[in-house]
């Protein structure tokens, strides 16, 4: 990621062309918005010229007012039209967080990005980070149009008065110059503003997340005090952003006023000799006035140039590494989504054999996780993992289907290699139910088939996961709205509705972590009773459970992420012979 | 302490403080001296930027009337200290501002969030935390960026249009009476426009509220999707919510432009004719050319402030929206309300259920008309299928919920006499899903301090549940951050963390809600000495699906669809074969091979 980084104006450059039409006509308006200041500032000129009846008077003075009333009148239709603006704008914020949507729900491919760190900080960089970074592509446009002005106001001033049009002018480079030498720090406060932000927000979601624990425990009030804690650490930060970006700005306009003094200065010779009018003066004032943006919006452009700077790189961060540009990737907002793609044609090859091939996965943070593990998987057969807390059981499982990235070992399916785990063992291969499924807040149709189009197996799913007899009881049956997080149903129903979501893909291959620990021994034997109905149906199954453990096939025994018991299993793919150090113990 | 005059339900007379006070109650409390120092400086910013339009007149009078070069350039050099004096005003003005909203907010923050946790468990269910980050942070980071940034520049550029008008007055007074009769029908006009676009805005507020809550959600479960091929339907889903999204701001904002046209008509007409009037007046020699132009500066300076509130009036309306909700959040009122005062007694609690019944709102009926007696000290195990209402039971305890009929009585007291914080605090329970916070692990034993106890304790207490080698294995012991940012134990950890919560506070009831389903045999076995200490000298329930857990229980309750079906001594139940609960222990132990 860090030699790939996508700078600012190359991700403004593309997202600028996604609206194409719309950006046009928003650029179009503001030129034509700056213009408008320069026709009045001249119309001015006039005015006062007419009035002292310093200049031949071309047109009356009450003529040369009809005129500023009609132009006033076109600002006014400029105004409201910048409602395409705003739309555009909206479009490029659709888009940049589909992007980044489309990234972290990807089942592997190349599209896919990486985890977040919690969901609470997640959401600060839809928001925040999209925000700070379009708020740089807008002030781009807002100092391009400031440039034309400024440019415009430039050629009426050297034909005036050369001189002094020179000297309005140098202050506004010192200005640009300063903002410059200003980015790096700037850049580094708004980076510790974020990251205090950003444990804010994370604190907050940690709270109404585990609203049950707190209010148990009574913990609120313990909470907000640390809560209290954290957001004076943002006000601290907040604070210091704020005054870096408030003296640039003030010492932009104090510049322009510095500007204005010098016109006084110079034209007063000038004016005294009659080669300078009070309508000239008026034009000048009038332009520096107006001239106080420019330097005001290319200084504000730069600044917010170091911090969308910031907002990028933390965005790609939950990116594909090395490709940051997908986040400004161009597709229509209601492109239809494809299910992972390349896997979909390939071939679906039914389950024989997943044969695991000295697996290991760590977490970075401890060193603990899976190592060397190995084991085979028969079609038809159930599988059960276990071993004590902390053994590397759920690890394993995620090792396996992708979710996790494991640092060594292969796993391989009817004897080919599987190249991307998270990618292919998705439906209609395979399934998963994790150890806290997540509900979304929609109905429980729509959360057992996830935009599946087969609803012919829903009743059958239902059945098989022993939650017909809750749908029926439920007050839409199958319609019904779970709730936020699914926090309508019971904690066994949650469970068992993750498990037919699992089984309405009818995928050849389930994996299950420890889900009848919600379940009473009634409920958990039918259901055993009801998956193993199916003698295709491949099972991959973390449970602690004797009555579980009982009716495996086989029993995979995890301490500390090894299998300690050294059983030499049947080389059935011939691929696995060096690597193989440990084996699957067996049980029949 | 025993306090038996109030019962829970004359509760009603405490009626709420109404919430627009304490809102801004909030903001401005123990701020007064500083709010006064920001007034001042406000004030002084504020008039100091009309004594520019002066010097100029006053050049231009000078320059026209031919006076001496040195006269003009002291006036060019006074308009230039003016001016710094202006800008080194503003910087102090918007860092007061920041540094007092930052503290009003924050409190503001820490008020909604306390609130918010006291709120019913009904309310989380029907808000998701997406949704709640999203009005206890960026409705309330709205109002700051409003306050600091729109509210003091509206104050101050109300203050220099007044300063305006007087001095205007002074000069001439029949342009002067022009003026304010123009400055009235510009403020009559922003006033009546306010409401064009305000509800506009809300809209736009709640439909922003929506996409973040259902990004947050889908991120949180992003495991499911991915391994579920579900990613492509979420990201479906994503796009309707986003169309909608789209479509909502895009109306808010012709509203608001088309208000920001009308004013910005208002002041431009204001503009030309105080030119026009300027001229007429030039010409039939009433005043100096200097003074045209200082009626045309004074008159631009007057649109300042209006361009200001056009500038940010997306801003200004956002944050209105955000205080409306802030509000409505703030007027939620829990059902369940914190009024008792009588106190637990110490040891044991002994735990009666009178006729209690429960039902959700929506008319689900959870539990009908269940008696029980338990005895300080005894174990009562708690069986049943799913859905029977045995977690609705244990919430009735901790009265996180409380019964639609019937009473709760705790250690013989009704639970809502008893302040909510003695009685979780005496009331303990571990669930199946334990909640780990990201936090560290000393947080998140202590919930954040909520029970204070030294580290060799702590350290002491983690040994004896079985978790020495993972405490040690932590790269900065207690330390060490929790959760998906740190260091991840498994759930059976997790499990094991969540009883050492409970050892902290030695409460007298101890409710165990599937507390040990998620543990492997081994470490279950593990802390059976330890779950053994803790229900010694305390009254517990056990609810269980493992029939083994429940070899402890002098008592067996076996509730189905919310009515208690058998009730008995242990012992009794197993020995009477015909009993549901033998039939049950028959079903565990054969287990159905297949």
């Amino acid at each position: 990621m860090s030699d790939q980084r996508l700078s600012p104006w190359r991700a403004a450059g593309r997202i600028s062309r996604y609206r194409i039409g719309l950006f046009s006509l928003e650029f179009a308006r503001l030129v034509a918005w700056n213009g408008s200041m320069l026709v009045i500032g001249w119309l001015l000129q006039q005015l006062f010229d007419a009035l002292a009846g310093s200049a031949p008077a071309e047109f009356g003075a009450y003529e040369l007012l009809a005129v500023l009333a009609a132009a006033e009148a076109a600002r006014l239709t400029m105004i409201w039209s910048g409602v395409v603006g705003d739309k555009c704008w909206q479009h490029m914020r659709g888009l940049m967080r589909l992007n980044l949507l489309r990234a972290l729900l990807r089942s592997g491919g190349p599209d896919a990005g990486t985890s977040a760190t919690s969901s609470g900080e997640a959401v600060s960089r839809f928001r925040d980070d999209v925000e700070d970074f379009l708020a740089f592509l807008q002030s781009v446009t807002l100092a391009a149009g400031k440039v034309v002005l400024l440019a415009g106001s430039m050629v009426i001033m050297l034909s005036v008065e050369p001189v002094v049009a020179v000297a309005v002018v140098l202050p506004l480079v010192a200005v640009v110059v300063v903002t410059r030498l200003a980015s790096t720090r700037i850049r580094t406060y708004r980076a510790a503003y974020r990251q205090s932000s950003a444990a804010v927000t994370g604190l907050i979601a940690e709270m109404f997340g585990s609203v049950l624990a707190v209010k148990s425990a009574n913990a609120g009030n313990h909470l907000v005090q640390h809560l209290a804690g954290l957001n004076e650490r943002r006000r601290r930060t907040g604070l210091k952003d704020h005054l870096v970006t408030q003296l640039l700005w003030k010492f932009n306009r104090a510049t322009v006023d510095l500007s204005v003094g010098v016109v006084l200065l110079l034209a007063a010779p000038a004016l005294h000799g009659g080669s300078f009018t009070v309508g000239d003066l008026a034009l000048f004032v009038n332009y520096t006035s107006i001239l106080v943006w420019v330097p005001y919006y290319i200084g504000q452009m730069l600044t917010r140039h170091g911090q969308a700077g910031v907002a990028i790189d933390r965005m790609a961060a939950l990116l594909p590494a090395g490709e940051p540009e997908a986040l400004v990737a161009h597709r229509p907002l209601d492109a239809p989504e494809q299910p992972p793609g390349p896997t979909a044609s390939d071939g679906h090859a039914a389950l024989e054999r997943l044969t695991v091939c000295a697996l290991t996965a760590t977490h970075a943070a401890s060193g603990r996780g899976v190592f060397t593990v190995s084991f085979t998987l028969e079609r038809g057969r159930f599988t059960v993992v276990t071993g004590p807390a902390g053994a590397g059981k759920t690890t394993l499982l995620r090792a396996v289907l992708g979710l996790l990235p494991a640092e060594g070992g292969a796993v391989y399916w009817n004897g080919d290699v599987v190249r991307d785990r998270a990618a292919f063992l998705v439906p209609p291969r395979s399934a998963y139910v994790p150890q806290v499924p997540g509900l979304f807040s929609e109905s429980l149709r729509e959360n057992l088939l996830l935009g599946h189009e087969d609803a012919s197996a829903l009743r059958s799913a239902v059945h098989a996961a022993v939650l017909d007899r809750d749908v029926v009881t439920m007050p839409s049956g199958i319609d019904t709205q779970v709730g936020a997080r699914g926090v309508r149903l019971s904690g066994g129903q949650v469970q068992r509705a993750a498990i037919a979501r699992a089984l309405v893909r009818r995928t050849d291959l389930l994996v299950l972590d420890d889900v009848s620990s919600a379940l009473d021994v009634e409920t958990e034997r039918r259901l055993w009773d009801r998956l193993l109905a199916d003698a295709d149906r491949t099972l991959l199954v973390v449970s602690n459970r004797p009555a579980t453990i009982a009716r495996a096939d086989q029993v995979i025994r995890l301490d500390q992420g090894r299998v300690p018991v050294r059983i030499d299993a049947p080389d059935r793919t011939g691929r696995c012979r060096r690597t193989m150090s440990q084996s699957v113990g067996s049980m029949s | 302490m025993l306090d038996a005059m109030t019962p829970a339900g004359t509760a009603l007379d405490d009626r709420p403080v109404p919430s627009r006070q304490r809102l801004v109650a909030v903001l401005a409390h123990g701020r007064s001296a500083r709010l006064a120092g920001l007034g001042l400086l406000v004030i002084a910013s504020s008039l100091v930027p009309l004594a520019g339009p002066q010097l100029l007149r006053r050049f231009i009078d000078h320059a026209v009337l031919g006076r001496p070069l040195s006269v003009l350039a002291s006036i060019a050099g006074g308009y230039l200290a003016v001016s710094l004096i202006q800008q080194a005003l503003a910087v102090a003005v918007s860092y007061a501002s920041a540094q007092l909203v930052w503290g009003a907010t924050n409190d503001l923050r820490e008020q909604v969030a306390r609130h918010t946790l006291e709120l019913d468990l009904s309310f989380h269910d029907g808000h998701s935390p997406g949704e709640l980050i999203e009005r206890t942070d960026g409705d309330v980071t709205a109002l700051s960026s409003f306050v600091s940034s729109f509210v003091i520049q509206v104050v101050g550029g109300t203050l220099t249009l007044l300063g305006v008008l007087v001095v205007v007055l002074l000069e001439d007074w029949r342009i002067g009476l022009g003026m304010v009769g123009f400055a009235l029908v510009g403020a009559v006009t922003i006033f009546r426009l306010r409401n064009v676009a305000v509800p506009r805005a809300i809209e736009r507020r709640a439909a922003s509220a929506r996409l973040f809550g259902e990004i947050e959600e889908r991120l949180n479960s992003a495991d499911d999707l991915r391994a579920n091929g579900g990613g492509a339907h979420a990201v479906r889903k994503f796009q309707r919510t986003l169309a909608s999204f789209i479509h909502t701001s895009v109306r808010a904002s012709r509203a608001m432009r088309t208000t920001w046209a009308i004013t910005g008509a208002v002041f431009a007409a204001g503009g030309v004719l105080s030119l026009l009037a300027g001229a007429v007046l030039f010409e039939t020699g009433v005043i100096s050319l200097g003074t045209v132009y200082l009626l045309f500066r004074y008159t631009s300076l007057l649109r300042e402030p209006l361009d200001l509130i056009a500038e940010q009036q997306q801003v200004a309306q956002e944050a209105i929206a955000g205080f409306a909700r802030v509000q409505e959040l703030l007027d939620e009122r829990p059902t369940i309300r914190d009024t008792g005062r009588r106190s637990l007694p110490p040891g044991p609690l002994g735990v009666e259920l009178d006729g209690v019944s429960f039902a959700y709102p929506n008319g689900a009926k959870i539990l009908h008309g269940v008696d029980l007696d338990l005895r300080p000290g005894s174990v009562l195990g708690v069986v049943g299928p799913t859905g029977s209402g045995k977690t609705t039971l244990s919430r009735l305890l901790l009265r996180l919920l409380d019964p639609t009929d019937g009473t709760v009585r705790i250690g013989g007291a009704d639970v809502r006499d008893v302040p909510l914080g003695d009685l979780r605090r005496r009331v303990a329970i571990v669930t199946q899903n334990v909640q780990l916070l990201e936090a560290t692990v000393r947080d998140n034993l202590t919930l954040f301090g909520a029970y204070e106890h030294d580290e060799r304790e702590l350290v002491g207490l983690l040994a004896d549940l079985g978790l020495g080698p993972w405490y040690a294995a932590l790269p900065d012991g207690l330390d060490s951050m929790l959760g998906p940012g740190g260091e991840g134990p498994s759930a059976g950890e997790a499990q094991l963390v969540a009883f050492a919560r409970v050892f902290l506070r030695d409460p007298g009831l101890v409710v165990l809600d599937e507390a040990t389903s998620r543990l492997d045999p081994h470490s279950e076995e593990r802390i059976e000495r330890a779950v053994d200490r803790l229900l010694t000298g305390r009254t517990a329930i056990l609810i269980a699906h493992r029939l083994g857990t429940l070899d402890r229980a002098d008592e067996i309750l076996l509730l189905d669809r919310g009515r208690v079906v058998e009730h008995a001594a242990r012992q009794a139940l197993v020995d009477d074969t015909e009993s549901r609960f033998a039939g049950l222990i028959a079903t565990a132990s054969t287990g159905a091979p297949r």
